[in-house]
């Protein structure tokens, strides 16, 4: 059932004017069952490290396995069990019709996009672990960075490291973002760990990790936007306006500046009487109102 | 005119009709992309912390790792200290109905209150305060301007004197003392409290004028996608108010007039409804307007019931989590069925500052 035509876009940084294509990659490493699928022929054969995988030929792997492929300009793709991927023959998308990968294209390499189905997701500079569930379920998640999700229908989310967001099969919009703990996704993710040697963005996510750790640490976590509040206080401080004259009740302002008292009735207030219908205040000073 | 029914039906069909107003705390609350985020999470129920994001398939963990979920909680918090400057021009310092007179404020504000972290009660959040506000209120602070004034004296004859003063010889200060309690759930919230406040002369700081009020409210807040959120709302209060009392003395005799009748006890009662739209990270733009039926009880001159209409838009831009600036206008027009009670225009704009800490 291919009901996934979610176009989920994740962009971050500046996109480099031109960028190498990213067409093919080697394997740098293979744990397991790996196979390429000619795609001409369909014939699948066992893939080996330094074997070049061009577009369009599959990448296969079977229950427990992994693999990872590194492009020239140094872009890394890992490919977690059960999953299905390719190059797309032109620009630098990554097919994926299930399964997962993790994707990372250095800073200034031009990122690339990953594709589930009819769909695909796009990535700078940054590093996120992209699944899909071959049947319209995608999730995102950002491990570095930042960036933003968009969907094709025009529904868009941001995200940052350490947050999640994902779209169930058979639906059309976002789930909610999910904060995750990012440690705990790290240090259990064979797609970071299970490989003989480390990522290149390592030194980044754990930065990321560090500090999440920390706000967790301190009983709470950053707010990206606004504090709630900060508008909260002025807008309205028990029952009034904060703004203008209105930051006190308008009444008792009169208590301190009455309206003003005509010159032709001043004499009255000399003699002790008050003008008919005067509310001087409670100060005991008004103005005299100009002639 | 002081056709009072018609008016207030007008006024309560612009209030229907207006779409570009008013204030509330949290209304921003609704617009914070982060909030709405983890409002949704919340809202979605089974996410909550220690929980674990929903499995696309089988095993996708094992390959990308464990999604334990967060729940942000806000920083717990004991104390609240706030200050709060706003200089501003206004057309009419005295809100009279003729010949206005133009003056520039200063309004200073310091509180510090014991406000504690929301508690979770009855399906929501329950956040008590109790705290000391001190207000001062500057006039003519650029403005040279001298006025005509007559001062009460306590005798003997004359009981009073005419001279010419600077403006801030009107300068006052207000002490409030205020305990609330707000219960949140979900987008409506209500209020009770009571507050206890004192107006003094600022050149003498003798007390002119006291007030007891019990205070009540209720509103809902509306979100327009993560960028825009609509407040709607009602505040209510009873002020039992106690205005010195002015004694003229004339001659060997003693008179003591009740020279201030209407600003004894009377009830107000609010309806608002403010828009926020968040322009960027920093800055939301949040228009308003208000309308205050004033009734008061103990009137000298008959029945008087005021209508005090309100319309304002405000800029505040975020600077830090504890400041922000903001820049203001707003117009207010009282209307009144009672002819001794001034009906007034006023138009007020300027610029402020506000810091606040939680510890």
């Amino acid at each position: 059932m291919k009901s996934n035509l979610f176009l989920v876009t994740l962009l971050c940084a500046c996109v480099p004017a031109l960028a190498a294509p990213l067409t093919e990659s080697t394997f740098t490493e293979i744990v397991k069952e790996v196979n390429v699928v000619a795609a001409a022929t369909k014939a699948a054969q066992p893939g080996a490290v330094n074997q070049v995988v061009k577009a369009p030929d599959l990448v296969r792997t079977g229950p427990a396995s992994r693999a990872e492929l590194t492009a020239p300009d140094q872009t890394i793709t890992r490919v977690g069990a059960n999953t299905v991927f390719s190059f797309e023959p032109v620009g630098r998308d990554i097919n994926l019709e299930k399964g997962s990968v993790l994707f990372h294209s250095p800073a200034g390499k031009g990122g690339g996009s990953i594709r589930s189905g009819g769909a695909a997701a796009a990535v700078l500079g940054t590093t996120l672990i992209v699944s899909s569930t071959g049947t319209g379920g995608f999730k995102v998640i950002l491990l570095e960075g930042k960036g933003t999700v968009t969907l094709p229908n025009g529904k868009s989310t941001t995200l940052k490291a350490g947050q999640l967001v994902f779209v169930l099969p058979r639906q059309t919009d976002f789930g909610p973002v999910l904060d995750i703990n990012l440690k705990k996704l790290v240090d259990g993710s064979q797609l970071v760990n299970g490989f003989s040697h480390p990522l290149p963005s390592l030194p980044l996510i754990r930065t990321s990790v560090n500090k999440q750790y920390d706000e967790i640490a301190k009983g709470h976590m950053e707010d990206t936007g606004m504090p709630p509040e900060t508008f909260g206080k002025k807008s309205l401080r028990r029952g009034q306006s904060a703004n203008g004259v209105n930051t006190i009740d308008n009444t008792s302002y009169q208590a301190a500046l009455s309206p003003s008292v005509p010159p032709n009735q001043v004499g009255l207030l000399q003699q002790g009487e008050l003008p008919p219908g005067f509310l001087p205040g409670s100060r005991g000073i008004v103005v005299i109102s100009p002639k | 005119m002081k056709k009072f029914a018609s008016i207030l039906l007008g006024s309560f069909t612009l209030l229907a009709f207006d779409k570009t107003n008013a204030q509330i705390p949290d209304a921003a609350q609704q617009v914070d992309n982060s909030q709405q985020r983890r409002q949704r999470a919340e809202d979605a129920g089974v996410y909550l912390d220690g929980s674990s994001a929903p499995e696309l398939y089988p095993d996708e963990t094992s390959d990308v790792g464990p999604q334990t979920v967060l729940k942000t909680k806000p920083r717990h918090h004991l104390f609240e200290a706030m200050a709060d400057v706003q200089y501003m021009y206004t057309d009419n310092m005295f809100l009279t109905e003729n010949h206005h007179q133009k003056a520039d404020l200063l309004v200073s504000t310091v509180e510090f209150a014991l406000a504690p972290t929301p508690y979770d009660f009855a399906g929501g959040t329950l956040a008590p305060n109790i705290g000391y506000e001190h207000q001062w209120f500057d006039f003519g602070l650029a403005d040279k301007d001298r006025v005509n004034v007559f001062q009460f004296g306590a005798g003997p004859f004359p009981p009073g004197t005419v001279k010419s003063e600077h403006l801030n010889i009107f300068d006052f200060n207000s002490q409030t003392i205020f305990t609330g309690l707000r219960w949140t759930r979900g987008n409506w919230s209500a209020d009770i409290g009571f507050d206890f406040r004192r107006l003094l002369s600022t050149s003498d700081y003798r007390e002119f004028y006291k007030e007891y009020v019990p205070r009540w409210g209720l509103q809902r807040g509306f979100a327009f996608g993560d960028r825009a959120a609509l407040t709607v709302g009602y505040a209510g209060d009873y002020r039992f108010a106690d205005p010195k009392t002015l004694t003229v003395l004339l001659g060997g005799g003693s008179i003591t007039n009740q020279v201030n009748p209407d600003m004894r006890d009377r009830t107000d009662h609010t309806l608002f409804v403010t828009y926020n739209q968040v322009l960027c990270s920093h800055a939301v733009l949040q228009p308003y307007y208000q309308i205050k039926y004033t009734r008061f009880v103990d009137s000298a001159f008959g029945t008087r019931n005021d209508l005090l209409s309100s319309a304002g838009l405000a800029l505040y831009w975020t600077v830090c989590r504890n400041c922000d600036v903001r820049a203001f206008v707003d117009y207010n027009a009282r209307f009144s069925n009672n002819k001794s009670a001034s009906e007034y225009r006023q138009f007020d704009g300027g610029l402020g500052l506000n810091v606040i800490f939680r510890f």
